[in-house]
């Protein structure tokens, strides 16, 4: 019984330490609120170490993860009482200099379906065929939300030095 | 310029205290199973309040719905319609019909292969009347009388009630000329309970009760299945019978006189209550029997002959140096009631 409880401990110090940053990376693009980071790691890490399935590879599992956290952090965004309060705890942003804070700024200020895709795209590299599947889209629906986001980006940021690159 | 957005998201790691503040946090809610129940609950709340809200409104329309079905099926008035056949229609706020049910054999008779429902009430009588008539319930020598009573505890609902069927039984009678005798009459909810309790329609129910209002042997039972137009034969047959006796009784005129005025005022006194109406198809006819009674000015006196016009001479006595001046005229009145009678009858 003792033993039990020994696997499963390890169990749980396992998975949050290895997905602990991806989760973290995600609800940063998503969320400023410490309390709301700290829902999201929670109620993810709870799903995770419950699932009952099978993962195919560890590619399919970091996948998995992802797109419950980032069902998670836009079930937050759209909660009446997160829209029409202001946090005053917020976790400082780890930029640098100013192009950073201004890219990382604009970034985080996109509706959440450009902010999945940028993240998804750019940062994790999937292709568009796969993010598509990850979110249950249409392909032609996750193509048009990268394009607009790019576009967004572009028209906020363009005409400096650090223009995104597409 | 991409690599700066990976650049700066690499910067970004999960803080020690998130860590282990998630550990301790999913040690503790793994170990107590039901915690996990409650807490997956308050997290489904998205889709559980789309679905609650789903739901709500789903019973909310079933819910209105519902009413408006049971409030259109809820009768407030019903209408009998007494010939022989005795049949009953319940009448819903709306006005319309929401159910018929035969009374007795003949009623059933009636109503079988028929569907009132919905049907406007001038419409159900209409054709109640017309399956009636095909169906060999209404002489065509015009003996018959329909009785309508109206059965609510609303004075406006039931005058109203009474003249839209008694325009729809004036739709038939004109269209297939048929001459009958209609009888109006208005009951209380509390009478029709009293009346289904007998197993008899609420309006033969008060004309049997008017018949042994004057003939104390008469049971309901025994006039249960009678016509209308017999029971009216019969009320009008111990009238006479009780109004012979006054002219061998020369002394107590007055006292005989008394139980007349009774039926009379009952007809006109009471108007809205009781109303007996003889309604003929073509009025033509009877402008052509009137300018025959024209020629008799004399016989005016007699101004109820409408219901009995043998009592005159019973009641002539006092008038009799009247027509004096008229010896030849008499003749001419006995043809008068012939004509009227076949109306009555």
């Amino acid at each position: 019984m003792a033993n039990s409880f020994n696997d499963k401990d390890d169990m749980i110090v396992d998975a949050v330490n290895k997905y602990a940053d991806t989760v973290r990376k995600i609800s940063f693009v998503f969320l400023k609120n410490k309390a709301d980071v700290e829902d999201v790691f929670q109620e993810v890490f709870l799903k995770l170490l419950l699932y009952e399935g099978v993962f195919e590879s560890e590619d399919h599992k970091k996948a998995w993860l992802c797109k419950i956290t980032i069902n998670k952090c836009k079930d937050l965004c759209k909660s009446f009482w997160r829209k029409n309060t202001y946090s005053i705890d917020e976790y400082e942003i780890p930029v640098t200099d100013k192009i950073e804070g201004e890219l990382i700024e604009e970034v985080r200020a996109l509706a959440p379906k450009y902010k999945e895709v940028i993240y998804l795209y750019y940062y994790e590299g999937y292709d568009v065929p796969q993010i598509a599947k990850l979110l249950d889209q249409k392909e032609n629906t996750t193509y048009s939300n990268l394009r607009r986001a790019r576009e967004q980006l572009k028209n906020k940021l363009g005409g400096t030095d650090y223009e995104y690159d597409v | 310029m991409n690599t700066m957005f990976n650049t700066i998201l690499d910067r970004v790691v999960a803080e020690d205290e998130l860590k282990s503040n998630t550990i301790a946090y999913l040690k503790e809610t793994l170990q107590t199973p039901s915690r996990n129940l409650v807490k997956f609950k308050a997290k489904k709340s998205v889709q559980t309040r789309k679905l609650l809200l789903i739901a709500c409104s789903f019973v909310i329309v079933a819910g209105l719905t519902f009413f408006g079905y049971s409030t259109y099926q809820t009768p407030v008035a019903y209408l009998s319609i007494d010939i022989n056949p005795s049949v009953e229609i319940g009448i819903n706020a709306f006005d319309r019909v929401i159910s018929a049910e035969g009374y007795n054999v003949d009623g059933q008779t009636v109503l079988a292969g028929c569907n009132f429902d919905n049907f406007e009430i001038d419409d159900a009588v209409a054709q109640l009347i017309d399956v009636s008539a095909a169906k060999g319930f209404i002489a065509k020598d015009g003996s018959t009388v329909i009785s309508i009573t109206s059965e609510t505890d609303n004075t406006t609902l039931a005058g109203k009630l009474e003249n839209l069927a008694e325009a729809g039984i004036k739709t038939v009678i004109t269209k297939d000329k048929i001459v009958v005798v209609i009888q109006k009459d208005r009951v209380s909810l509390a009478t029709r309970i009293e009346a289904r309790n007998l197993s008899i329609s609420p309006g033969k129910l008060k004309l049997i009760q008017r018949l042994q209002s004057i003939d104390p042997n008469a049971t309901i039972a025994q006039y249960k299945d009678s016509k209308v137009s017999d029971i009216m034969k019969q009320i009008k047959a111990i009238k006479k019978q009780t109004a012979k006796p006054t002219p061998k009784a020369s002394t107590k005129p007055h006292a005989r006189a008394t139980p007349e005025p009774k039926d009379k005022p009952t007809k006109s006194g009471n108007g809205k209550k009781d109303k007996e109406i003889v309604v003929t198809p073509v009025p033509t006819v009877e402008a052509t029997a009137t300018p025959k009674s024209k020629p008799t000015p004399k016989v005016k006196p007699t101004p109820n002959p409408k219901v009995t016009p043998k009592p005159n001479p019973t009641s002539k006595p006092k008038p009799t140096p009247k027509p004096k001046p008229t010896p030849t005229p008499k003749p001419k009145p006995t043809p008068k009631p012939k004509k009227e009678n076949p109306g009555k009858n």
